[in-house]
């Protein structure tokens, strides 16, 4: 994981990690995320990790943790290029939290709907959806 | 493509006549190979799992009685035929429903509780967006989105 005293900003090349905590945002036809996973709110930003230095291991852990704090399962993760967002006028923030110092947050969503639905839409579009690691 | 069902009418015969359309309607549907019973289950389990707050763990709304009943009546208006999409929500108490042959042939269409239909699509290169208001038909824009995802 990141050094939590010394976080550097996040890279356009860098993956990130949306953890999907909803079955209805993964779709059963071909096990692929929906864009209903990247809608921002009630917060104005997203919520994402990044890979950054993460261990898959490391990963899964804060997913399960993000999972457990909120009584939630894990279905997976979304995995997609800070790029993604970059391209489409997101900012990609560095949020460091006290047990997860890869967190960041997407920020500069649009207020209208449809906007936000169309950006959700290609993230979706360009995103990897991972399933958890089966537990022994 | 319009169901035609709606009579407008607010006489006891107009709405004897609506009441009855719409049963033909529901009848022909289910004998339909695209049926959309199936997304009439979907919608009643993602309204059942989506209708407290917080439902997602990160604080999202409840999808409310009105918006599950703006999308089954949405549901109700698809000509006979039109493909069944897939339900979901959204964390601001939306449902949506979605028709997905792939990642650039993709529809969302998100129902709120005050009549509005907020779409996107990703066609091709092409991509479309906007919001329209919903009276008991389904808007031209979506279906004619529906059938160029559907578009051979």
């Amino acid at each position: 994981m990141i050094d939590s005293s010394n976080v550097p900003q996040v890279a356009t090349d860098e993956t990130l990690a949306r953890y999907i905590l909803h079955s209805s945002h993964i779709r059963g036809s071909d096990r692929s995320v929906k864009p209903d996973a990247f809608i921002p709110h009630p917060y104005t930003d997203l919520s994402v990790t990044r890979h950054l230095l993460a261990s898959e291991s490391e990963l899964w852990g804060v997913g399960e943790r993000v999972a457990e704090v909120r009584s939630k399962m894990l279905y997976g993760r979304a995995d997609f290029s800070a790029a993604d967002c970059v391209v489409r006028r997101l900012n990609v923030e560095a949020a460091p939290l006290h047990d997860n110092p890869n967190h960041a947050n997407i920020r500069g969503w649009p207020a209208e709907k449809p906007l936000q639905k169309i950006i959700a839409q290609q993230v979706a579009a360009a995103a990897t959806f991972v399933e958890p690691p089966l537990t022994p | 493509m319009s169901t035609g069902l709606m009579t407008r009418g607010f006489s006891d015969a107009a709405r004897y006549v609506e009441r009855e359309a719409r049963q033909g309607w529901r009848k022909l549907n289910e004998s339909n190979a695209f049926g959309i019973e199936s997304t009439r289950g979907q919608l009643g389990a993602v309204w059942n799992e989506c209708r407290q707050a917080d439902w997602d763990g990160f604080g999202a709304l409840p999808v409310s009685e009105d918006t599950l009943r703006n999308a089954d009546q949405f549901l109700d208006s698809l000509p006979l035929g039109c493909p069944a999409p897939s339900v979901g929500a959204e964390p601001d108490g939306q449902l949506t429903l979605e028709w997905h042959r792939g990642p650039r042939r993709t529809l969302s269409v998100s129902v709120t509780p005050d009549g509005y239909l907020h779409y996107a699509a990703l066609v091709g290169l092409n991509r479309s967006y906007g919001t329209e208001a919903f009276f008991g038909e389904v808007p031209e824009e979506i279906l004619r989105l529906v059938q160029r995802i559907y578009a051979a």
